[in-house]
C-alpha cells in the first residue's frame, strides 16, 4: 500500500471506533451508526485527504457531524409522519447561534432511558446518560472530553462558535453531574 | 495535580475506551471494510485527478477514465484540424478557392473559429460583390 494510503488508513483506523460509538449514541442503532461512519470515512477520504495531517481529526468529525445531522433531520421528518415525536423540546439555547433544530433532539426515536439501556446491553449507566443528552451537548462533550479536541477544533467540527462550544460543554457537564459524581474517586 | 473533576473525567474516558474496545467482531470487521472502501475511493479519485504518480503512488501516465474522455476528445479534435490545415497548405502552387474544393482552408478556419456562420455568409457576399465590381 502506498505511503499516503497507509497514512490515511491508519488515521481512519484510529478514529473509526470512536466515530462509530458517537454515531451509535446519536442514532441508537447499529446499522445506521455503521452507515454514517462509512459515509463519513468515504467523504472525508475523498474531500480532505490532501489536507495537512494535523487538521484531519476536526475535519473528519466535521464530516461525521454533518452525516449525523442529516440522519437526524431524516428521522425527524419520518417521525412527524409516524407521530412518534411528541416529546418536549429541550432547552439548549445558544446566545451566539441562530436556532438550530438539531440542538433540541434528545433522542430522535423518542426512546426512554430505560429503552436505551436495554439495547443489546450496549448502553450502561454512563452511555444512557450520554444518549439522553441533547445532541449538540453530547457531541461537544465527547469531542472535548474523549477525543481531546481543543475548543477551536471542536467548534470547527461542530460548525459553531467557540463560545457556543464552551456553553454546550458546561451544560453537558451540568447534565452529567450526577453520573460524574459516581465516577469521582 | 488533578482535582476530583478531572479524575472523574479520566474515569469517564476510560469507561468509553473500554466500551469501544468491547465492540463485537462483526462490527469491527464492518468498520474495517468501510475503511478499506474509503481508502480505495481516495486512491481511485487521486488517480483520476493526477497524472503520472498521484499522492497514493500509483502511476497512471495521464490516462484515467475521466481524463481520457475529456482531454482525449479535445486533443483528437485539435489534431484533426491541424492535420487538415497542414495538408491543404502543403500542396505547392495550389490555392484552394471556395468554388474549387469542397474542403478549403477558409472553411476549416470557419469550423475552427467561434464566429457565427452569418458572419461568414456576409463575408462571401462581400467577396462576391468586390469581384463583380473589379470585373465591372
Amino acid at each position: 500500500m502506498p505511503t499516503a494510503a497507509r497514512t490515511l488508513d491508519r488515521f481512519l483506523e484510529s478514529v473509526e471506533r470512536r466515530a462509530y460509538y458517537m454515531a451509535r449514541l446519536a442514532t441508537g442503532n447499529e446499522q445506521d451508526a455503521l452507515d454514517i461512519t462509512q459515509d463519513a470515512m468515504t467523504a472525508f477520504a475523498l474531500k480532505y485527504a490532501d489536507k495537512p495531517r494535523d487538521s484531519w481529526k476536526p475535519l473528519f468529525y466535521k464530516v461525521q457531524q454533518n452525516k449525523i445531522r442529516d440522519w437526524i433531520r431524516r428521522e425527524r421528518f419520518r417521525s412527524r409522519f409516524r407521530g412518534l415525536l411528541g416529546r418536549g423540546r429541550a432547552q439548549d439555547d445558544d446566545p451566539t447561534q441562530a436556532p438550530d433544530p438539531m440542538q433540541d433532539v434528545p433522542d430522535p426515536q423518542g426512546r426512554t432511558p430505560e429503552e436505551l439501556a436495554g439495547i443489546n446491553g450496549f448502553l450502561g449507566d454512563l452511555q444512557t446518560a450520554l444518549a439522553t443528552l441533547p445532541h449538540r451537548r453530547r457531541q461537544v462533550f465527547l469531542l472535548r472530553a474523549w477525543e481531546g479536541l481543543s475548543v477551536g477544533e471542536t467548534a470547527q467540527a461542530m460548525g459553531c462558535s467557540e463560545g457556543a462550544v464552551k456553553a454546550y460543554y458546561s451544560r453537558a457537564l451540568a447534565d452529567l453531574r450526577t453520573i460524574l459524581e459516581e465516577y469521582t474517586p | 495535580m488533578k482535582n476530583e473533576h478531572d479524575l472523574a473525567l479520566d474515569a469517564v474516558r476510560a469507561r468509553l475506551d473500554s466500551a469501544v474496545d468491547e465492540l463485537d467482531v462483526s462490527t469491527t470487521e464492518r468498520l474495517r471494510a468501510s475503511r478499506r472502501r474509503a481508502v480505495d475511493a481516495a486512491m481511485a479519485a487521486d488517480r483520476g485527478r493526477s497524472g503520472a504518480g498521484g499522492r497514493f503512488g500509483l502511476p497512471t501516465f495521464g490516462f484515467s477514465p475521466f481524463g481520457l474522455r475529456a482531454g482525449g476528445l479535445a486533443l483528437a479534435t485539435g489534431m484533426l484540424v491541424l492535420a487538415t490545415v497542414f495538408l491543404l497548405r502543403s500542396q505547392p502552387g495550389v490555392v484552394p478557392t471556395a468554388s474549387e474544393s469542397p474542403v478549403t482552408v477558409e472553411r476549416v478556419d470557419i469550423l475552427a473559429a467561434e464566429q457565427g456562420l452569418e458572419f461568414y455568409h456576409d463575408l462571401e457576399f462581400i467577396q462576391w460583390l468586390e469581384a463583380h465590381q473589379h470585373a465591372g
